[in-house]
């Protein structure tokens, strides 16, 4: 019986084995094409002083942005009270089966501005409503 | 599934081929205990098996210290975090279709310890599945989950946690942020770990390795159910990480499909990579009863390694998976392997390396 037992655990391994799980297709890995989507994040390199006429950005993106065309486009609206970044870039289209590390990577873009920032608050447009883009302490 | 029944071959039964699925499967998941028989040696696969390497430090960064821990910390300036690449390890649909670790070596809880400075996280509510930064700081739950960098033909994010070990010097992380999988190579210069880490603050120092370790699963096959690593750190200031982050606990072939509370650095919006995020809620498996632990929650990119904690009290609780990957576009949904055999015979090699 406990032989049996044994050959039915095999069995069933053996079975598991052979059978895509989940009866998955396994969709397909992926294709060439790209998208432009929002960054996935940025934050502000260091806090910009009032006379400051350029931003320091550390952008985000997913594992499934690579190479030097990986940032698509970075739009900057000021005013006086703000200064609002649209940051968008290029990423691979994923399988729809596809398993995607949570793995990311992070590049620095400097960004010019007509005006000095003054006391005007720097702003994530890709998010709604624009949200605060944090400065790091540099620790 | 297909039943061939025109051989000459002796029948078997839909009904019975399907017990003999779902035992395996059972079995796979760890909902069964595998009856021990004189003779009978478990089946543990050999991708269950963990390898090691050695670290080192880039020319770059030796340049900058011959201390290995001072030399990262001079080299993680806030430019080279920013130059940070992706660890994008190209998954194949065979490997979507894997399954979990199996689960006959038996199980083990070890609990977490607290650390000498830093009092019991704070939080009151549930998080859920929309991650939300940690309310605390400079707690036990900050401290012992923290950022993870490493070089590799570019800068990389992961995410990592501080697990008990006899060594005081263990963080465990996911396979393919210590190793590039099946082609790949160890992830192994100037890998560093930063815990209680916030907006470029490093308030418990930074934390150098000298050695990775992964399972051939993963290094092999780059199967997903082994995405498991663990990195041996070097002591700092005298102290191993342990005696300044005190750790987390780990559960290894415990509940199939256990609550969690989920800890990292995940750069998605609304995220952005430099705060401690969590989620929290009941996990599943991805193929209904086997497949990798399967967990409603929006971390995503960067949050690779970071903690899985099951029976979590809001300070400590026992690490049981790690983030892995999530599926094409959906953004809702993350998984991480089972902590099977393959993750206990990786506990087993690191533990007691001083």
């Amino acid at each position: 019986m406990r032989r049996g037992t044994a050959r039915l655990i095999a069995a069933g391994l053996a079975v598991l084995a052979a059978v895509p799980a989940g009866c998955s297709d396994g969709g397909h890995d992926g294709g060439q094409s790209t998208r432009v989507v929002p960054a996935p994040s940025v934050v502000l390199e260091r806090a910009p002083a009032p006379t400051d006429r350029e931003l320091v950005l550390r952008i985000g993106f997913s594992a499934l942005s690579s190479g030097p065309d990986a940032l698509a486009d970075v739009e900057v609206r000021q005013s006086a009270d703000s200064v609002g970044i649209r940051i968008t870039v290029r990423e691979r289209v994923p399988g729809d089966d596809e398993a995607v590390s949570n793995s990311a990577f992070t590049a620095t873009e400097t960004v010019r501005l007509d005006q000095p920032v003054g006391d005007a608050t720097v702003v994530d447009l890709n998010r709604d409503p624009p949200a605060e883009i944090r400065a790091l302490s540099g620790g | 599934m297909r039943l061939r029944d025109n051989t000459g071959e002796t029948m078997v039964s839909r009904t019975r081929i399907a017990r003999r699925i779902l035992a395996g499967a059972l079995l796979t998941a760890g909902l069964v205990a595998v009856p021990t028989t004189a003779g009978a040696a478990p089946a543990v696969p050999a991708a269950a098996t963990p390898q090691s390497a050695a670290t080192s430090l880039s020319p770059e960064a030796a340049a900058l210290s011959a201390d290995p821990n001072t030399a990262l910390e001079r080299f993680w300036t806030p430019e080279r975090i920013a130059a940070a690449k992706p660890a994008d390890r190209g998954v194949t649909p065979e490997e979507v279709r894997s399954t979990a670790q199996t689960s006959v070596l038996g199980a083990l809880d070890v609990p977490g310890e607290s650390p000498v400075v830093g009092g019991p996280g704070e939080a009151t509510t549930f998080a859920g599945a929309t991650g939300t930064s940690w309310p605390a700081r400079h707690d036990w739950v900050s401290l012992t989950n923290g950022k993870v960098l490493f070089e590799d033909n570019g800068l990389w994010h992961c995410s990592g946690v501080v697990v008990s070990t006899e060594a005081r010097n263990t963080v465990f992380t996911a396979g393919h942020c210590v190793h590039g999988g099946k082609g790949g190579t160890w992830h192994d210069q100037n890998w560093t770990f930063i815990p209680d880490y916030y907006y470029g603050d490093r308030p418990r120092g930074t934390w150098s390795a000298r050695q990775l370790w992964a399972l051939n699963g993963w290094i092999n096959d780059s199967d997903n159910g082994y995405d498991v690593g663990a990195a041996v750190m070097h002591p700092l200031n005298g102290q191993q990480l342990m005696d300044v982050t005190g750790s987390q606990g780990i559960r290894l072939n415990g509940p199939a499909t256990p609550s969690v509370w989920h800890f990292g650095f995940p750069l998605n919006s609304p995220f952005d990579g430099e705060d401690l995020i969590t989620c929290d809620g009941a996990t599943s498996r991805r193929f209904v009863i086997t497949g990798d632990l399967k967990l409603a929650c929006t971390m995503q990119g960067g949050a690779s390694g970071g903690a899985w904690l099951a029976d979590f009290n809001q300070s400590s609780g026992y690490t049981v998976s790690v983030n892995s990957y999530h599926v094409g576009d959906d953004l809702t949904q993350i998984y991480g392997p089972y902590f099977g055999d393959g993750a206990k015979n990786l506990y087993d090699s690191v533990r007691n390396l001083t």
